[in-house]
């Protein structure tokens, strides 16, 4: 097989194979046809995404390379193709899929090119293949997805709204709490949701705690364009944008893990030997621990294994242990102990600290609230206990705590044992 | 032009107190900044350093609303209740990162506040304080 291009402007000898190599640099692979529809050419990246030699698609009608069930319509396709040349793409609109030589179908994109030779009329054939691109989008639908899910998780009723004021998203606690379908709300403006019979219904600023560290971002980062900062300033300013992006980091991996409470769900249940688990949350947390110098200590003599998903009841572990260091009593050695105890076919589980306390008098009700925090000082949200609480309910458990301010806190967390 | 003495900033938040002294600092040069992260602190202080002197000049309160321990709101209801040689010398801006209409409604109809602004804090918006008195 041999085809004559035209000649390319500059050396004039080498100009086929010149354009051959060119071509098989060419990231897509490229196929040209007769109007017949026979291959006469293709570069390296057709015979690597198809897998096919060479010699194998020479002659072949490009059909070979789609998946049976759109060969014939293709075949006409081509046929009004060479009557009315012109570059275009193929299918605008519709999924193109390519087909390879052991069958498998991938996402594609062709665009057709009309090239004139000495021989006659051809058309160059690009193949992109978009998987990558098609997996891209598929996981941002996804992602997209577990917020919606996350949105219509939590209590309380989010509604989303764009810079115009138009809602664009509603949850469904949203239906429930203002008595409006999603369809009446979705393009209408926050408006319609603010009579006053409506008012203190829904006081929580869960959205505030993404805006303080946005709102903190905007103004170090255009702080740090003023050319009158001096050096000590500018890092002052620097480290203000680092922390503030870092908790925006943090409140992110937050969702996340509210995301994954959902998906873990189909995770199987399995014994879960309670030293072993403390010992691997010590292991995780043992940066923390050696700072604040805590000291853990357990008795599991009464149960020491729970039939559980292990993932949750570690993740209880963490967030408990982790608070109870977080919110210690400065200057005081952390104590943390926990026990577990068998009463009435219930196993409980006791963690103690002798922390700050909280003042249950005051905070009773916001107690396991997302995003609820009772000292100012220590790091974190306030998600621990909104994480616990979750967890702690798939499991089929309760949750309680008694505290004391300066005292210390207690959280008790019931299971029935079967 | 009024005559501000002195800005008291309150929020728990560091990054947002560190963030207001440098904004005002840029806006109006050198100015007596204080900055509280413990509301409860910072209205100790109001309640002390005011007390004394019935002072010609204005200080400026900036109040965040969204802390721990105690919310902007708490804090203006129990400024309402100080002696009216106190509240004469203190203006208080709300400075919060919500744009919840409510607050903003709240805090408008709240005879002690003077605006209320959306973080981040500007330049601009401390000029316009110092100068005329925002709204």
């Amino acid at each position: 097989m041999k085809i004559h291009f035209p000649p390319l402007q500059e050396k004039q000898v080498s100009g086929e194979k010149d354009f051959e190599n060119f071509l098989n640099f060419l990231p897509d692979a490229v196929v040209a046809v007769k109007p017949d529809g026979r291959i006469i050419l293709v570069n390296n990246q057709t015979e690597k995404i198809f897998g096919y030699g060479r010699e194998e698609l020479l002659g072949q009608t490009l059909e070979i390379l789609l998946p049976e069930s759109y060969r014939l319509i293709h075949g006409i396709h081509r046929s009004t193709y060479f009557k009315y040349p012109r570059v275009r793409g193929m299918g605008t609109g519709l999924e193109l899929f390519g087909r390879k030589k052991d069958g498998s179908e991938f996402p594609v994109e062709i665009s057709l090119s009309p090239f004139e030779t000495d021989d006659g009329a051809i058309a160059i054939s690009t193949i992109r293949d978009i998987s990558d691109r098609k997996r891209a989008e598929e996981k941002q639908r996804k992602a997209q997805q577990k917020i919606e899910e996350l949105l219509n998780f939590t209590p309380d009723a989010i509604v989303v709204i764009n810079k115009k004021g138009e809602i664009v998203f509603v949850n469904n606690q949203s239906e429930k709490l203002f008595e409006y379908r999603k369809q009446e709300l979705i393009g209408s403006t926050l408006g319609i949701l603010l009579p006053q019979r409506f008012r203190n219904i829904h006081n929580e600023h869960q959205l505030d705690y993404f805006q303080s560290p946005v709102a903190n971002i905007i103004g170090t980062s255009s702080m740090l364009q003023m050319p009158e900062l001096d050096d000590d300033e500018r890092q002052i300013m620097i480290r203000g944008l680092h922390s503030s992006i870092k908790q925006l980091d943090e409140i992110i991996r937050d969702l996340n893990n509210i995301l994954q409470v959902r998906n873990e769900i189909s995770e199987k249940k399995e014994k879960v030997f309670l030293p072993e688990l403390l010992n691997e949350v010590k292991d995780d947390l043992v940066n923390l621990i050696k700072r604040e110098n805590a000291r853990i200590t357990s008795s599991f003599d009464e149960v020491s294994e729970i039939f559980t998903l292990k993932s949750y009841l570690y993740g209880i572990f963490y967030n408990l242990i982790s608070n109870s260091i977080k919110y210690g009593r400065p200057g005081i050695t952390p104590l943390i102990d926990i026990k577990t105890k068998n009463e009435n076919s219930k196993i409980i589980l006791y963690f103690s600290d002798n922390g700050m306390g909280i003042d249950l008098s005051k905070q009773k009700n916001q107690l396991f609230g997302l995003y609820k925090k009772f000292h100012p000082q220590a790091e974190g949200k306030g998600m621990g206990l909104f994480m616990t609480k979750i967890q702690t309910e798939v499991l089929g458990g309760r949750i309680r705590i008694e505290s004391e301010v300066n005292k210390g806190t207690e959280v008790i967390i019931e299971f029935d044992s079967y | 032009m009024k005559s501000i003495s002195r800005f008291v900033v309150i929020d728990d938040d560091p990054v947002n107190n560190a963030l207001c002294k440098m904004v005002i600092k840029m806006a109006v040069g050198k100015i007596d900044i204080k900055t509280f992260t413990l509301p409860e602190k910072g209205f100790e202080y109001i309640e002390t350093e005011y007390s004394k002197n019935g002072n010609e000049s204005t200080s400026v309160i900036l109040l965040d609303l969204n802390m721990p321990l105690m919310s902007g709101w708490e804090f203006l209801e129990r400024f309402d209740s100080l002696d009216e040689i106190i509240k004469k010398q203190l203006e208080i801006y709300i400075l919060s990162s919500s744009v919840d209409p409510r607050d903003k409604a709240r805090a408008g109809a709240n005879k002690n506040v003077a605006d209320y602004i959306v973080k981040p804090l500007t330049k601009e918006i401390i000029l316009e304080i110092s100068e005329e008195g925002r709204g």
